[in-house]
């Protein structure tokens, strides 16, 4: 932990006009996705400024680029710390002559950091980051006044700054953290060029992912309970009883929970729900057309 | 329905759903961003917001981790948005229509994933000849990936609308859906929490 700070802390040495042509290029590593390859177009256009400076020669330079045309796939804002690790080793093959043990061991640090660094990243962005910010949206916009989207009424007359802060202040919040992890991912990745398990001690990563998920749950549980305060209010405007507001997240909370035990899909329990409701007023229909027949 | 609207909009998921799949992944790309956005176009933002909202709850379950094809956010939007802009369908059936539109789209995907496998072999030649050339490699997916959402939104949100001007009347369906609808930001909320709660428990 303690080495992978220092590792941190130094830098790399990676110079700024190289770091931000990556950085730019890295924006578009998920572009080219394809089932044979994954994502080795973007890796390599990613990679290509570091490429040409450790290899001026056009084919050196073209092999190069071909070994990184292999099949690559990570996630994308945990590249920075793979294409940081592979600059530098290239540079340093470059400096040796190359050949194809250097290139050999290239390609084994690639594969297993981008397993590895894939699962982290996986966690911690789609699993956590995402939800999490989703969440504070609904906070941001129940603060503000915003709340048509859980009590039925009326919203007309919402100013757009109102509109615009939830969704505007979780994709800061996201986009900053994504940023900071590519931008400070290649220097991490440059400063410790040639370990496999560069990047994998940068952070206390098990920590991190033990706190969103407690910050997710925090503010979930904020927005359960200020949600719940506003819907059974008395002053709520519906024209059903307490109880019969009551029914609806309970309902929902109960089918949620009896759809995980069965193992299905939040897609699953949506069309259940439309289909008993449509089912329901069908029947509902053909009840009260038999009274009236 | 304005047809400068309908294109804009459209116009709008195309280069969205680039930040959704291709580039950046800042995340202007998620639902309730996207919503916003097409309901500013359309001028219902507030229903539009809600729309986003629910939507996003209810794509957080899905992930897009390696090669899996989560329901595309973008497409589920903008869909939904211009069915309930243009007055074809109540909010919950458009939210509802929107949703399907957003978990076909990834045979879509899956399509224009497959096709760029193909591109290798061509990337392999054009290596092997010293003429990489990989941004325009990159250039032509980003072209594809946005075009490819353009379509799909005109043609399923143009389906809508004629079978609409058709005479169609969703009306039966609307309070149903409406009262269905009622019970979204309820599902994803839990959803959240039993994610959360499982994740915190481990």
């Amino acid at each position: 932990m303690e080495e992978g700070r220092e590792k941190k802390d130094e830098g790399g040495g990676l110079d700024f006009s190289l770091r931000l042509s990556m950085f730019l290029r890295s924006l578009l590593i998920q572009a080219g996705w394809n089932y044979q390859r994954m994502q080795n177009i973007g890796f390599v256009f990613a990679l290509a400024p570091a490429l040409r400076r450790a290899w001026p020669e056009p084919e050196k330079l073209a092999a190069a680029a071909a070994r990184h045309a292999a099949t690559f796939n990570t996630q994308p804002y945990m590249a920075g710390f793979i294409l940081g690790n592979i600059a530098r080793m290239e540079e340093r093959a470059a400096a040796e002559g190359g050949g194809a043990a250097a290139a050999e061991r290239i390609m084994n640090v690639r594969q297993a950091l981008a397993s590895s660094l894939a699962s982290i990243g996986d966690r911690i962005f789609w699993g956590r980051l995402r939800p999490l910010t989703a969440e504070v949206c609904m906070l941001v916009w129940l603060a503000a006044g915003m709340t048509c989207w859980i009590i039925p009424g009326d919203c007309s007359g919402i100013p757009a700054w109102v509109l615009f802060s939830g969704p505007a202040v979780s994709v800061i919040f996201y986009s900053a953290v994504a940023l900071y992890m590519r931008w400070t991912g290649l220097a991490v990745g440059y400063a410790c060029g040639g370990s496999s398990s560069c990047g994998l001690d940068a952070f206390d990563w098990s920590r991190l992912i033990k706190r969103l998920s407690l910050a997710g749950l925090v503010v979930c549980a904020a927005c359960i309970a200020a949600s719940l305060v506003l819907l059974l209010r008395p002053e709520a405007p519906s024209s059903a009883g307490f109880w019969a507001r009551l029914a609806v997240p309970v309902l929902a909370f109960a089918a949620q929970r009896a759809a995980r035990r069965a193992g299905k899909s939040m897609l699953f329990t949506v069309s259940a729900v439309f289909v008993f409701s449509v089912s329901g007023w069908a029947a509902l229909g053909i009840l009260n057309w038999m009274r009236g027949a | 329905m304005d047809p400068f609207l309908f294109l804009a909009t459209a116009a709008a998921a195309g280069l969205l759903q680039l930040d959704n799949v291709q580039a950046l992944q800042s995340m202007v790309s998620r639902p309730v961003f996207a919503s916003l956005i097409f309901g500013l176009i359309n001028g219902c933002p507030v229903e539009a917001a809600k729309l986003g909202l629910l939507t996003e709850l209810i794509y957080s379950e899905y992930m897009p981790m390696g090669g899996t094809l989560p329901p595309n956010g973008i497409a589920a939007s903008a869909v939904g948005v211009l069915a309930l802009s243009s007055g074809a369908m109540n909010p919950g059936l458009a939210f509802f229509t929107g949703l399907a539109a957003g978990h076909f789209y990834s045979g879509a995907e899956f399509r224009l994933r497959t096709a760029r496998s193909g591109w290798n072999a061509a990337i392999d030649r054009a290596l092997s000849a010293g003429r990489p050339a990989f941004g325009r490699w990159i250039g032509a997916s980003l072209a594809m990936e946005a075009a490819a959402v353009f379509v799909y939104v005109s043609l399923l949100a143009g389906l809508i609308l004629a079978v609409r001007a058709a005479g169609f009347d969703p009306g039966p369906l609307a309070r149903p859906s409406e009262f269905a609808y009622g019970f979204m930001p309820w599902l994803g909320l839990s959803a959240l929490y039993f994610r959360f709660r499982t994740q915190t428990l481990k």
